[in-house]
């Protein structure tokens, strides 16, 4: 039982991490999807809001 | 430096938005935008084609100093290639300038090492986590005869964003778009993003095989502490078509009439 909950444990940090990192798939883009990869990096949104 | 360029060439484009939800939401930033960067440079023009010039111009009514109708003659390359526009915009250029997107806004101005620069960006990209994606198309130019290979480390993996594009030193543009030509050609893979390579990485490679001295705002991105420091702010993609960005950005040109 114990070595079940490990294995699910480790399956849900591996999950946590490779969601946090912004890996770019690029076998599912098509050309017209051109910028789309950069969509969690806009840059300076503070200047905007203030 | 004194002068800021943008372009648009319409045969790409998916609708008149330019990447934002509406009509509005896209007049509102470039306006802001161009409200901006005439604060900081006397020259700010536009290079377009027809289509661009109607709808940005007769329709829209955007501040430009100065407007080129000149992309009319890239139409026979097919639009996959999006980046020869503006490799086309830069080559065109006479004077030292800093191409800037639609999406990038300037509110204030910026720091004399950029305008000074021999060559300026945004920032590098070499991640393999974040820019990952050219390494399919670095694989892919070995062992083609693209005249860029000579000048590209395909093994290395660097490039610049581009949403700044500065130059005080001309003497590579012209290289920089034949390259591109040579590769549009040539390149018979229907690979995603190659207009991402054929300007961003080639024009990294391409100033470090000439010994460019190059100026970026952030070292590996541009963080928020970097971006307010310097009033930097580029709506990339997704970010600018969120409906409380629209909003600000709404609000943010109602106080910069």
């Amino acid at each position: 039982m114990k070595f079940i909950l490990n294995i699910i444990k480790k399956i849900i940090m591996l999950f946590k991490k490779t969601k946090k990192k912004h890996v770019i798939n690029i076998t599912k883009c098509e050309d017209k999807e051109v910028v789309e990869f950069y969509n969690e990096f806009a840059v300076g949104l503070n200047n905007i809001i203030e | 430096m004194n002068k800021v360029v943008y372009s648009q060439w319409s045969k790409p484009a998916k609708d008149e938005f330019v990447g934002f939800n509406s009509k509005e939401a896209f007049a509102n930033c470039a306006r802001l935008s161009i409200l901006n960067s005439r604060k900081w440079f006397d020259k700010v023009e536009l290079v377009t084609d027809e289509k661009g010039y109607k709808f940005l111009i007769d329709d829209l009514k955007l501040p430009f100093t100065d407007v080129k109708v000149e992309l009319d003659r890239l139409n026979h390359i097919p639009k996959k290639n999006w980046s020869i526009g503006k490799i086309y915009a830069c080559k065109i250029q006479d004077e030292p300038f800093m191409h800037q997107d639609f999406d990038v806004i300037w509110f204030k101005k910026p720091p004399s090492r950029i305008l000074k620069a021999q060559a300026a960006f945004q920032n590098p990209e070499k991640s393999e986590g974040v820019h990952g994606f050219y390494r399919s198309i670095m694989q892919d130019a070995k062992g083609k005869e693209f005249e860029l290979n000579k000048y590209c480390n395909l093994d290395l993996l660097r490039a610049y964003n581009c949403g700044i594009i500065c130059f005080n030193d001309l003497s590579i543009i012209n290289k920089w778009y034949d390259l591109a030509i040579d590769y549009i050609n040539k390149n018979k893979s229907n690979l995603p993003l190659v207009p991402i390579f054929f300007e961003q990485f080639l024009i990294y490679n391409l100033l470090d095989y000439y010994d460019f001295k190059v100026e970026t705002l952030g070292k590996d991105w541009v963080d928020e502490k970097t971006a307010v420091k310097y009033g930097y702010t580029h709506l990339i993609s997704d970010s600018k078509r969120k409906k409380h960005v629209e909003e600000k950005v709404a609000i943010k040109l109602a106080k910069t009439k």
